[in-house]
């Protein structure tokens, strides 16, 4: 397992490094840099053509594309992400602030989505074609179909505003005491809203997957030969039906980073989603680059967990 | 008994999110003396400018944030009709219209209780001046001192001091300007004056210093000054004691920050969470009527399309055919079915009713008209092209619905071949910079009755720097215009001025004008006093803020 978990680590560099080449060159493609974003027309009238050399020059732009490419790794090897003139800003110190603040939102919305969806799914797979089976499918289709940015809004418009039960948006109330269940209350309506599509997809998953174990010889054997109801379940069934359900973690967490562009957004939380969002448009490249890096070592390290963890949970499974 | 327990978890975990947050600061001061603490998402909407909320002479927007911390010589009124006195209580011109005399007010002080005397606005000049000042935008630095004698020398550092802006007395400063400027107080009223000696940065950083938000450091001239400032949530202001007008009845004025994502504000503002905010018309409906007032005005920004003649086939150069695409389209009818009512169509540039000529055309629908233009010309529709390339700023539902229905009115007389994307903030300026790359823009332009420049659209130059459109203005009677309105000493000579140059406008047509949009700005009926009016890049026009309360 150790030298399975190392190669893993180390085929993951070159990936890391291909996804930052991919990254640079569509940021590159696109119209427009740092300096069209901070040189608009009222200022361009003012600027000769020296001042706009300079300002790129200490923007870095006026090496090639490949030259920039190689300066920024070089920096990211000494550990610098560099400095984000659009937030005036070291983006070590940005990113790793912001990343804070997301990972609140999506920890939130992954354990609600599991500790949620889970049960539920356990809950109506024992009671196929039930009212509440019915009930519960049927909702989690509207679930998983609703876009996470719509299930926004609309917990905005229920729960803030029609019934003012949670704050509409931002991390902590205005001169409030920041304390840790002042940021719960902020954190619950855009973590639900978030973790809503993901919950609604494990109900559906738990379900299918238990009632497909529930068939299995292994379970009639086990409930024959005198176990109860309930170990029979929860020992040998949901152990096993788990299985399908550990494999899509990596997906959610890379879900629920795109998720949490659209929720930051519209929920002021000032998260790393908005924070990409706002540098994609203002061609950051030191943000760009430097949020695109964290986010796909965050994601191929989650990979790698779920591969562990998938071992552990099944262990027919060995790596080599 | 598993139903219970799940019930009970849910139940839990519910009142955990209601009552777990704890009780924040301002309900305790609630529960002794009662605050009044206004909160508003005021660096949003077209009139914000999002982060930067705090930094004069640095963004051509945000102005009703700016003159809650920074006094300016003058200011526009509360309707941005005029130009209305303010740290300046008056200004006297000399003959020739080149030495402006500004007498400041007396009873000015700054929040650190320093007296503001004439030697702080030379200070605030000579500052903003330093060859190393790289502000992001120097729009506002420009259009006050731009025509000052000496300002391109001292700028690029071949001098060291303007010494054509000269302390006269305690309360008297002189400005010299290079060419005579009848006008010259409306350029005046975002030169806001700072705390030069309470500076701790260089001239060359004024964005990369925390000074401007920092409460132990920042000196403010207006009626607040910096009480707190948390990085991407808010900017707390708290009352100056010294301001002039008199020190605010606020205890706290909460700029809370969105981002610049008016989305998330008008939810807030809907909530409840916020007290004010600017509102897109369609958002509107949202708002509960008993509980706002709203606001509207017009946002004084033409939205038209802009001709780029430098890539434009030779046949648009043809009055006749930019006539018939005006014709060709129902602007009226856009306006009261998309925009219901919320703009109004306008026929040249200067969008005000004040310089409109009974001889203006209004281009009013009619597609035969426009049919029979194009034959004159000897163009068949079906070869013209329509390409355009739409702002960041305009890329809203509306306006989505608006180039729609354009291109079905203009499929209406054989046009077919119509296009447009919008782009973001970074392609449309890299697009406009560079000549080849655009041939119609959609786009806006703000034309308040002080302040915008002439040049716009009615010179070569367009005031963008070079031969940037390819129309020929200087030839076509423009220039004679530009000086008259420049040059014009009285208000009503300057509407004249104005007047002549939409007739010239709206007959040789160089761009196609559309509408003006009305922007809606809305608060809570509990803030007493508030007033807010739309004006471009958000004045500063007098709002008398020192004034507001909150009525419980």
């Amino acid at each position: 397992m150790g030298t399975y978990i190392l190669r893993r680590i180390l085929i993951n560099i070159p990936v890391l490094l291909i996804i930052t080449v991919f990254i640079f060159a569509l940021v590159e493609i696109a119209p427009g840099d740092m300096a069209d974003f901070f040189i608009n027309d009222e200022v361009l009238q003012y600027l000769s053509e020296a001042d706009i050399v300079e300002m790129r020059e200490s923007l870095g732009l006026n090496d090639s594309p490949p030259v920039r490419y190689f300066k920024w790794l070089g920096r990211i090897v000494k550990g610098d992400l560099g400095f984000s003139y659009v937030e005036k800003e070291a983006v070590n110190q940005l990113i790793f602030r912001r990343l804070i603040n997301t990972s609140y939102l999506m920890i939130f919305a992954f354990l609600f989505s599991i500790i949620v969806g889970i049960p539920t799914g356990i809950f109506i797979s024992l009671r196929q074609y039930s009212i509440a089976d019915f009930s519960i499918t049927g909702l989690s289709f509207i679930a998983i179909s609703m876009p996470s940015f719509v299930a926004g809004i609309l917990g905005i418009y229920f729960f803030a505003i029609k019934f003012p039960i949670f704050p509409s948006g931002g991390m902590y109330s205005v001169m409030g005491g920041r304390t840790i269940g002042d940021l719960f209350f902020h954190l619950f309506l855009p973590g639900v809203t978030l973790g809503l599509m993901h919950m609604a997809r494990n109900i559906r998953y738990t379900r299918v997957s238990m009632l497909d174990v529930l068939k299995q010889d292994y379970i009639v054997t086990a409930r024959a030969k005198g176990l109860d109801k309930r170990t029979t379940i929860y020992r040998h069934a949901l152990r096993n039906a788990l299985i399908p359900i550990v494999t899509i973690v990596g997906v959610v967490f890379t879900q629920l980073i795109v998720g949490a562009v659209y929720m930051e957004t519209i929920y002021n939380w000032p998260g790393l989603g908005r924070l990409y969002y706002n540098a994609i448009n203002a061609r950051d490249y030191p943000v760009i680059m430097g949020a695109n890096l964290i986010i796909s070592i965050l994601v191929l390290t989650v990979n790698l967990l779920v591969d562990v963890l998938y071992s552990i949970i099944d262990p027919r499974i060995r790596y080599k | 008994m598993k139903k219970i327990a799940l019930v009970i978890i849910l139940t839990v975990v519910f009142a955990t999110a209601i009552f777990a947050r704890g009780v924040p600061e301002e309900t305790k001061t609630d529960a002794q003396a009662p605050q009044q603490i206004f909160i508003a998402a005021y660096s949003e909407g077209p009139g914000g400018n999002g982060a930067q909320v705090a930094i004069p002479f640095s963004s051509a927007a945000g102005h009703s944030s700016l003159l809650k911390m920074y006094s300016p010589l003058t200011v526009l009124s509360k309707d941005a009709s005029e130009i209305v006195p303010y740290a300046a209580e008056s200004w006297e011109a000399s003959a020739d219209m080149k030495t402006w005399t500004f007498t400041l007010r007396q009873d000015m002080r700054f929040s650190d209780g320093k007296k503001i005397t004439a030697q702080d606005v030379k200070d605030t000049a000579e500052y903003i001046t330093h060859p190393e000042y790289r502000p992001e935008n120097a729009a506002d630095r420009n259009a006050w001192l731009s025509n000052v004698v000496g300002f391109k020398e001292k700028t690029a550092g071949t001098i060291s001091e303007l010494t054509s802006i000269r302390v006269v007395d305690e309360f008297k400063i002189e400005i010299s300007l290079e060419v005579p400027n009848p006008r010259f107080f409306a350029n005046c009223y975002r030169a806001y004056i700072l705390p030069v000696y309470a500076f701790n940065f260089d001239p060359g950083n004024p964005l990369m210093t925390d000074w401007w938000v920092n409460s132990t450091l920042q000196v403010s001239s207006g009626p607040y000054k910096v009480g707190d400032f948390r990085k991407d949530e808010y900017l707390e202001l708290i009352p100056n004691e010294y301001f002039f007008l008199g020190k605010p009845k606020l205890d706290k004025f909460i700029i809370k920050l969105f981002g610049g994502d008016i989305t998330a504000a008008v939810l807030a503002l809907a909530a409840g969470d916020v007290m004010f905010s600017y509102v897109n018309y369609d958002d509107l409906s949202i708002l509960d009527k008993n509980n706002f007032n709203i606001f509207p005005g017009s946002s004084d920004v033409i939205v038209f399309f802009d001709l780029n003649y430098n890539n434009l086939p030779d046949y648009w150069k043809d009055v006749r055919v930019r006539q018939a695409i005006m014709y060709a389209i129902d602007r009226k009818a856009i306006v009261k079915n998309i925009f219901k009512d919320s703009a109004v169509v306008y026929p040249a540039l200067w969008a005000h009713p004040i310089t409109y000529s009974d001889s203006l055309n209004w281009f009013d629908y009619n597609p035969e008209k426009a049919k029979q233009l194009l034959a004159e010309a000897g163009i068949n529709p079906a070869d013209i092209v329509i390409d355009i390339q739409s702002h960041a700023g305009y890329n809203n539902t509306l306006n989505n619905a608006a180039l729609q229905s354009m291109q079905q009115y203009l499929s209406r007389i054989g046009i077919t071949k119509f296009s447009y994307r919008f782009l973001d903030v970074a392609s449309w300026r890299s697009l406009y910079k560079k000549n080849g790359a655009w041939t119609i823009g959609f786009r806006g332009w703000g034309v308040p009755m002080y302040g915008a420049d002439p040049n716009f659209q009615a010179s070569n130059s367009g005031g963008q720097g070079g031969d940037f459109r390819g129309y020929d203005f200087d030839n076509n009677g423009f220039p004679e215009l530009i000086k008259k309105v420049t040059s014009a000493p009285t208000n009503q000579e300057y509407f004249k001025a104005l007047t002549d140059l939409n007739d010239l406008h709206n007959e040789k047509l160089p761009v196609l004008y559309m509408w003006v949009e009305t922007r809606f700005g809305a608060a809570l009926k509990t803030v007493k006093d508030f007033h807010w009016f739309p004006a471009a890049g958000g004045g500063p026009y007098l709002d008398d803020s020192h004034l507001w309360s909150i009525v419980r």
